[in-house]
Formats: C-alpha cells, sequence, structure tokens
C-alpha cells in the first residue's frame, strides 16, 4: 500500500508541462505566420485587382461598343433591304422604258422609211427682189482683221 | 447708222509688233491720255514677259532653259499667261497649243535666238507625246505634261520651248482692259482697245447705241465684208492674211499651225472672227476653229455657242445663229 503511493507521487512529478508549453508556443508561432502570409496574399490580391481593373474597364466597353455595332448592323440590314426594294423597283421601272424604246425605236423606222420618200432638193418658186436700194455700209468705230500673231 | 454724236479722244502707237490704239469716250483728254499711258504701261509689261522676240524677255530665259527641269522666277503675267495656254490646249482638244514654237522656226518664223548657256535644242516629240499619237493617225494619249510651275512663288519651268503668241496678246488687252476699266468706270466713260486685230470695247460708244466693228476683207479688200455690234465684250480674229512666207522646202506656209500634225493648218479658210466676253478666250477659240477647217468648223462653233463668223477661200462669208444675231449689215447681201 505504501509502494502504491510512493509510485503515485512519482508519476505526478513527471507529467510533460514543458511539452504542452512546446506546443502552445508552436501553435502560437504557427498562427503569427498563418496572419502574415494571409496578409501578404491579401495584398496582393488588391494590387491585382487594382492593376485588372483598366481591363475590366475596357471589357465594359467593348462590350458596349459591341452592342452599338450590332444595333448599326441592324440598321445597315435595313437599308440594304430598303435598297434592294428600290433596285427592283428600278429594274422593274427600266423593262417598262425598254419597252417604250423598242416601241419609239419602230416609230423611227417608220418615220425614216417616210423619208426616204421626200426628195432631196426641194424646188422653192423663185422670189424676186422688191428691195428699193441696197443697205449702206454703217459707219464702224473699230476693225478686227489680220493680225501680228 | 447715226453720226458720233459724243467726243472721243484717239491714241495710237504700236505694241507687241503691232498697232495699238485707244478710242475714248466721255473723258477729258487729260483724263483719256491717263487711260492710255495706263495701257501703254500694261503692254511694255506684258510683252517684257511673254514677248519671244525679245532676248532679255521672261518667255525668252524660261525657253533658253526649257527641258532642264528647273523652275525660273518670271513675272507674274508669264505665268498666268503658260497657265492659260495650258488650260487651252485642253479645252480646244489640242488646236491650241503653245508647244509649236519648234515647228514655226523649222518652218522658217523664229523670235529671238534661244541658243545659249543652258538652252538645250528643240527635239522631235517623243513617242507617246499626245501630237505624234494624232500624227501618225493613232488614238490620242493623255496630253504630256509640259507646265512646271509653282505659283506661290511666281516660278516655271517648261520642258521645251513655248510660243504665247495669240493669247499672250489678248491676254494683255485683257489685263490692260482691267486697268482702264478703273479709270473709266469711275467717270462713265466708254472706251475701245485695239491690238493688231484683236480688239475690246465697253462703255458709251461714240454713237448712240453699241460699238460697231468692221470685220476686214481676209482677202485685202479696202472694205469691210460686215459690220457686228459689240455692246461690251471682246473680238478677235484669225487670218492668214499676214505672216505668210515661204518655206525653206520652196511652200507657202502661214503661221497658224496646227499642232496635231506640225503644219499650217484650216485649208480652205482665210480668216475667223469669234465675239465673247473674254479677248484671250476669243483668241484661242479663233484660232481653234480656224483650224478646224471648213468642214469642222460650223459644228465645233455652234456646240461651243460662239458667236463666230469665217471666210472661205472663195470669198463665201458663214457664221453662227448667235454671230448672226450680232450682224449689223454684211457686204454680200446689201
Amino acid at each position: 500500500m505504501a509502494d502504491g503511493a510512493r509510485s503515485a507521487r512519482r508519476t505526478e512529478v513527471r507529467r510533460p508541462v514543458h511539452l504542452a508549453v512546446v506546443a502552445g508556443i508552436s501553435a502560437g508561432a504557427y498562427a503569427v505566420s498563418l496572419a502574415g502570409v494571409t496578409a501578404l496574399q491579401a495584398a496582393g490580391d488588391r494590387q491585382l485587382s487594382e492593376w485588372n481593373a483598366p481591363a475590366g474597364d475596357a471589357i465594359s466597353s467593348i462590350s458596349a461598343e459591341h452592342d452599338r455595332l450590332d444595333a448599326r448592323l441592324t440598321r445597315a440590314r435595313a437599308a440594304y433591304d430598303s435598297a434592294a426594294a428600290a433596285y427592283a423597283d428600278a429594274v422593274e421601272r427600266m423593262a417598262g422604258v425598254e419597252t417604250r424604246l423598242g416601241g419609239l425605236a419602230g416609230q423611227v423606222k417608220k418615220v425614216e422609211g417616210s423619208a426616204a420618200w421626200v426628195p432631196p432638193v426641194v424646188r422653192l418658186p423663185s422670189v424676186s427682189r422688191s428691195a428699193a436700194a441696197p443697205r449702206a455700209k454703217p459707219a464702224s468705230n473699230g476693225s478686227t482683221g489680220a493680225s501680228g500673231h | 447708222m447715226s453720226q458720233p454724236s459724243r467726243q472721243v479722244q484717239a491714241f495710237e502707237g504700236r505694241a507687241m509688233g503691232s498697232p495699238l490704239r485707244l478710242s475714248v469716250v466721255g473723258l477729258a483728254f487729260e483724263e483719256a491720255a491717263e487711260a492710255w499711258r495706263e495701257a501703254v504701261q500694261e503692254f511694255e509689261a506684258a510683252e517684257q514677259a511673254m514677248s519671244r522676240f525679245r532676248d532679255t524677255s521672261d518667255v525668252t530665259i524660261v525657253n533658253r532653259a526649257a527641258g532642264s527641269g528647273s523652275c525660273l522666277p518670271v513675272d507674274r503675267r508669264l505665268g498666268r499667261a503658260l497657265a492659260a495656254s495650258d488650260r487651252a490646249g485642253r479645252l480646244t482638244d489640242g488646236r491650241f497649243d503653245a508647244r509649236v514654237l519648234g515647228d514655226l522656226e523649222r518652218l522658217g518664223y523664229a523670235g529671238a535666238v534661244l541658243e545659249g548657256p543652258g538652252h538645250l535644242p528643240v527635239e522631235p516629240l517623243p513617242a507617246g507625246d499626245d501630237r505624234t499619237a494624232r500624227r501618225t493617225g493613232g488614238e490620242a494619249a493623255p496630253a504630256r505634261r509640259w507646265l512646271i510651275a509653282d505659283p506661290r512663288a511666281s516660278r516655271v519651268g517648261v520642258t521645251c520651248p513655248i510660243d504665247l503668241g495669240g493669247i499672250g496678246k489678248g491676254l494683255t488687252l485683257r489685263w490692260a482692259w482691267h486697268r482702264l476699266e478703273r479709270t473709266l468706270g469711275a467717270r462713265g466713260g466708254g472706251a475701245m482697245l485695239e491690238a493688231g486685230g484683236d480688239l475690246v470695247a465697253g462703255g458709251p460708244a461714240p454713237q448712240e447705241g453699241p460699238w460697231v466693228i468692221a470685220i476686214e476683207d481676209p482677202a485685202g479688200g479696202a472694205d469691210p465684208i460686215a459690220t457686228v455690234a459689240v455692246p461690251e465684250g471682246a473680238v478677235a480674229t484669225s487670218s492668214i492674211l499676214v505672216n505668210r512666207w515661204t518655206a525653206a522646202d520652196g511652200l507657202p506656209v502661214h503661221h497658224l499651225l496646227d499642232p496635231r500634225t506640225g503644219e499650217p493648218g484650216g485649208a480652205g479658210l482665210l480668216a475667223v472672227t469669234v465675239a465673247g466676253s473674254d479677248p484671250a478666250w476669243s483668241e484661242v477659240w479663233s484660232k481653234s476653229l480656224f483650224l478646224s477647217g471648213p468642214d469642222g468648223i460650223a459644228g465645233l462653233a455652234r456646240a461651243r455657242g460662239l458667236a463666230a463668223w469665217w471666210v472661205r477661200d472663195d470669198g463665201g462669208l458663214e457664221m453662227t445663229p448667235a454671230a448672226r444675231a450680232r450682224t449689223t449689215w454684211v457686204a454680200a447681201e446689201a
């Protein structure tokens, strides 16, 4: 019984308190280093975000430009459709003009045929002059004629 | 026609190898004399700039440097005349061309001697030149540029010697008239300035109505063949009555050369008169119409809406509708 009591006191004396202290210190050091690394990473992320901000703006701008371009393409497509319709209309009109020209050509051919019957020279009856006297030459202020050049 | 009812001051001299006359209406003698001095000064300055018969004229100096590629400082009149000649060549489809000097000298119508330091001799037209193409009956190529100009610096150069001839006189009449207008216009006067067959008139005439101009007989007769009314504007005539000579080969030639052939043109015509608003362009068209010959002149004149009279070598006078409207008397119809 006495031996058992002594043995218990020895065991109590040998408890590893230092291990607990070491473990606590290690955990504290780990926590501190982890906090430092986290802070550094946060700073790096913030810097990277700042650097990427212009690219983001550019991407936004490109997106807006794309939308505008899309709207313009839509308008251009509408204008093209309108021009195509006008062209088709003009083609129809041209066909009408060609038809009328064909008719006109036929009429011209008829006129030419009639003209062939017209004599090349038409003899008009002679008219006797009844002027009393020839007009006199008017006085002139200057003259134009042969020059040195 | 009524007799002269207004006082006329008349002055006469010589310029550009031709008689120079000024008739002034409605001005005192001193004012008319001042107008005459203005005209003479303009002709003297223009002759110094554009006459190829003067050794020291700007155009002679430019001709001596022709082909060298250099641009020389010249009187602004010469620069404007060269630009007008270039344009006239284009508008008349090559009937007017200042580059006929080589052909004129070949035929014996020489001016100032061009040989000297820096002068390059007149050479035959290179293949591809528009005139060469027409001579050979080929398709006309685009006209080769012959004028090098820096208008801001008033410097010009030419690729071959040139002759301003009639257009130079027409331009001088235009410039002199502009100076006269400043004197006459302010005083309400009228005037007629004549230079060797070309003239410009405006303002009140000596009699009531417009100025009356007689078209001389190109066959040399003493009486005119027609008279025309000119309220305001110019009249120019291209005729072969003068400046005819015998070439070295013994053939008779005259000074109205066709740039497309290099030979005297307008066979079948004796003279062409054109009335218009500007003396220089009247001169250009009178020569161009002459070179169109008796078969082509009517079509060209009517197409251009010109008031033109022409005399065939058989003595017949013809005119365009615009000319008929201006004609007041025709000898053949009297």
